[in-house]
């Protein structure tokens, strides 16, 4: 297994490459045989008990919250230099099965991801014959095909796997399977795992642990840019690009060979016209345009502060100057039912102010949300935005149940803390602080003789 | 609040339980705020556009004055109820620098109370969608960095940052566990490799691992299966790799475990990187 370090041009190393990562236990079915032999004088007794169960695994279908991104981008972009790719954050999931259809154990020098990037286009289908869409079939469909398409080799169901179970398929012409899927040298270089720090992301991605494994296509996408004349003044039109992630379980003996001209051949058995291959994802792309990354990032318009456009308000009288100071402050006028069912509109900002807000120690206590709306008498509006975070901020309180009574025992807590101590107060006013407090109670009874019982 | 109650007494705690603590930390990031109360005009967000803001302190203490609020058996403020809800509001603002999380396991600027005022943006953009994990750094204006204290998609396409202080200038980088791979095109359904970078700490030398040797030959072209009637686009995988650890090998940077992760180093595009400064003013 190998490692490797890749530092990228802001100099802070980033992400480190790995070979591969298979499971310590693959999936499939298993016992567990316990056996102990009881002597006794003479007497030799085995006692002893077997354990099935059962390593769950994907393997016909991959739910979608398995998948962590996919590029291309479900999107439009050019996208005519990249290999395409996926990624997950199980760190074994590319290896946990094998192509043979049988599981046999991963070669730890050499491991061969059971699961492949197929990239199809409109090239691949003369014009006027269907293009293959990805269906659902049942997992018997896929292992026992219709006369005429070839299926996975040798797969037995394991624990919890029915023939009636739903799985994506699709059926790929035989001549296409040689072209485009690849050859069992091609397959270990076609998955990794990455490590990568998660600075700067998502909050809710930190509850992963920064590994990611990838599964890497072998083919480009179809396009019509070309790259003699990147800038034409006519733009050709997109073109649509499909991936499939498949599962080649019990496809080893299948798998194209290419010799050594670059001509593909697979010994697909005769009569067999297309090949059904379980699909575990797939996503569409369009090759188009120059809007990758890079330049939609910088295509952004990044020069605002939060608030509404203030350009159509240009008239100069109070009225308008006066809006218009308002949007820029970030109020948005909405609709305002008040409590003796008036309607009328009055200002309203979130928490994202376009403006520096000091804060104030402390604010002023207020008892309900009425006490927060505030009145302007020049022209006769509310601004509501305090008294509605004060009344969101109680509704967020008594939808939250355990916050809510965990308020109330807070609440009595202090409140007995209080009593306890004034009653406490109260004794060390009449009596002197409580260590002399006995002294003080034995004066009271009598002298020192007395026994403290 | 002429009054302060814990003047009063000695012994009796007003710190609240964990329990509220959290749950107001977390309210001071907006955690549970419904998206029209932060956005109330959708007119506000325009598409693929980058929004920044500062906090209004005033209007989170109202909402932590309102979830503090509730449980009191009558309308009428008393010291002590001002008092602890004071407190609390006093913690939650300070706490909130700890809801992301420890940062310095991840390589983050570790923020351990919550510096006002903080600053953030929107950004609403088919980026978001389109590349996840997108990272974020913002920098004051010394340049230092700037712990997030926030960074989470309200939408598909929205994602909302908050960070422990004043914003002055900040990077979004394309996430490196996504870094796509690539080939030039030439056109005609023939690709090639420009260069190559080192993959090896052994061989010495000025080059970092990882990084693109200088004057590592002629670019190489990537071998391609033969289709019948066109271009199949499809690369001989396994050759290719070959093809790079025989140039490696006369570059004098032999790699003799030449595997999908060394593959992965020579074929990976670089990670896009662009610049933001909120409009000052």
């Amino acid at each position: 297994m190998s490692t490797n370090r890749i530092t990228t041009s802001d100099a802070q190393p980033q992400i480190q490459f790995h070979q591969a990562s298979p499971p310590a236990l693959p999936p499939g079915d298993y016992s567990l045989k316990v056996k102990q032999d009881f002597t006794a004088t003479g007497v030799t007794q085995p006692f002893g008990t077997v354990a099935p169960f059962t390593v769950a695994g994907p393997r016909f279908y991959l739910k979608p919250e398995e998948v962590y991104s996919v590029y291309p981008p479900p999107d439009l972009g050019p996208f005519d230099n990249a290999l395409p790719h996926i990624v997950f954050t199980r760190r074994t999931l590319p290896w946990e099965r094998t192509i043979q259809g049988n599981y046999t154990r991963q070669d730890p020098y050499n491991p061969v991801p059971w699961m492949a990037l197929l990239l199809l286009s409109r090239d691949d289908f003369d014009p006027g014959t269907l293009v293959p869409t990805v269906e659902s079939r049942t997992v018997n469909g896929l292992l026992n095909p219709e006369a005429g398409i070839q299926g996975p080799i040798g797969l037995a169901l394991e624990g919890g796997q029915t023939l009636n179970d739903l799985c994506n398929t699709i059926d790929i012409p035989a001549g296409l399977f040689a072209e485009i899927v690849p050859a069992k040298d091609d397959l270990p270089f076609l998955a990794h795992v990455r490590e990568v720090s998660l600075a700067g992301k998502e909050t809710l991605s930190l509850k992963q642990d920064g590994w990611f494994t990838v599964v890497l296509g072998n083919r480009l996408p179809l396009t019509r840019k070309d790259p003699k004349n990147p800038n034409p003044t006519v733009k050709p039109e997109g073109e649509i690009n499909l991936v499939c992630l498949v599962s080649l379980e019990g496809f080893a003996a299948l798998l194209p060979t290419v010799a050594s001209d670059g001509t593909p051949t697979a010994p697909i058995p005769t009569g067999k016209s297309a090949v059904r291959l379980a699909v575990l994802a797939s996503w569409k792309f369009t090759c188009y345009g120059d809007n990758d990354f890079k330049t939609k990032m910088a295509a952004l318009n990044a020069d605002t502060l939060i608030g509404l456009p203030t350009d159509k308000l240009t008239a100069s009288d109070d009225g308008t100057v006066f809006a218009r100071t308002a949007l820029t402050l970030g109020y948005a006028g909405l609709n305002h039912t008040t409590r003796l069912g008036e309607k009328t509109v009055s200002w309203y900002r979130g928490p994202l102010v376009p403006l520096e807000m000091a804060v104030r120690d402390p604010y002023e206590a207020i008892p309900c949300a009425d006490y927060a709306l505030r009145y302007d008498p020049r022209n006769g509006m509310f601004a509501a935005e305090y008294a509605a975070a004060f009344e969101l901020g109680r509704m967020m309180a008594l939808n939250n149940r355990s916050f809510a009574r965990a308020m109330q025992r807070f609440r009595n807590r202090v409140a007995q803390d209080i009593a306890a101590e004034a009653r406490q107060k109260a004794l060390d006013s009449q009596f002197g602080p409580s260590d002399q407090l006995d002294n003080s109670i034995i004066q009271l009874f009598g002298g020192s003789g007395a026994s403290r019982g | 609040m002429d009054k302060d109650w814990t003047k009063l007494t000695d012994t009796v705690s007003y710190d609240p339980p964990d329990e509220i603590k959290r749950f107001l930390a977390r309210s001071v990031l907006l955690y549970g705020v419904p998206f029209q109360y932060l956005v109330p005009d959708e007119r506000m967000l325009i598409p693929e556009s980058v929004h920044f803001f500062f906090l209004d302190p005033g209007w989170i203490a109202m909402m932590v004055q309102g979830a503090t609020s509730v449980g009191r058996l009558d309308a009428q403020d008393t010291v002590l109820d001002t008092t602890m809800r004071h407190r609390a509001l006093e913690k939650a603002m300070v706490d909130a620098a700890l809801v992301r999380g420890n940062g310095k396991d991840i390589g983050e600027p570790q923020a351990t109370a919550a510096k006002w005022p903080l600053t953030g943006f929107l950004l609403r953009s088919s980026v978001v969608d389109g590349w996840q994990g997108v990272e974020m750094k913002a920098y004051d204006k010394d340049g230092v960095e700037v712990a997030p204290l926030r960074i989470d998609r309200l939408a598909p396409d929205i994602l909302l940052c908050i960070f422990n202080g004043k914003v002055m200038h900040m990077t979004v980088k394309q996430p490196p566990e996504g870094l796509h791979f690539g080939l030039s095109p030439l056109g005609n359904g023939k690709y090639q490799r420009l260069s190559l970078r080192k993959v090896t700490a052994k061989s010495g030398g000025s080059v970092e691992p990882g990084q693109q040797i200088p004057n590592s030959g002629a670019p190489i072209d990537a071998p391609m299966r033969k289709g019948k009637s066109r271009p199949t686009r499809v690369v001989r995988v396994a050759e290719l790799a070959s093809l790079f650890q025989q140039r490696l090998k006369s570059l004098g940077q032999d790699a003799p475990d030449f595997t999908s992760g060394e593959f992965g180093v020579e074929m990976v595009e670089s990670p896009g990187l662009v610049d933001f400064k909120p409009p000052q003013g």
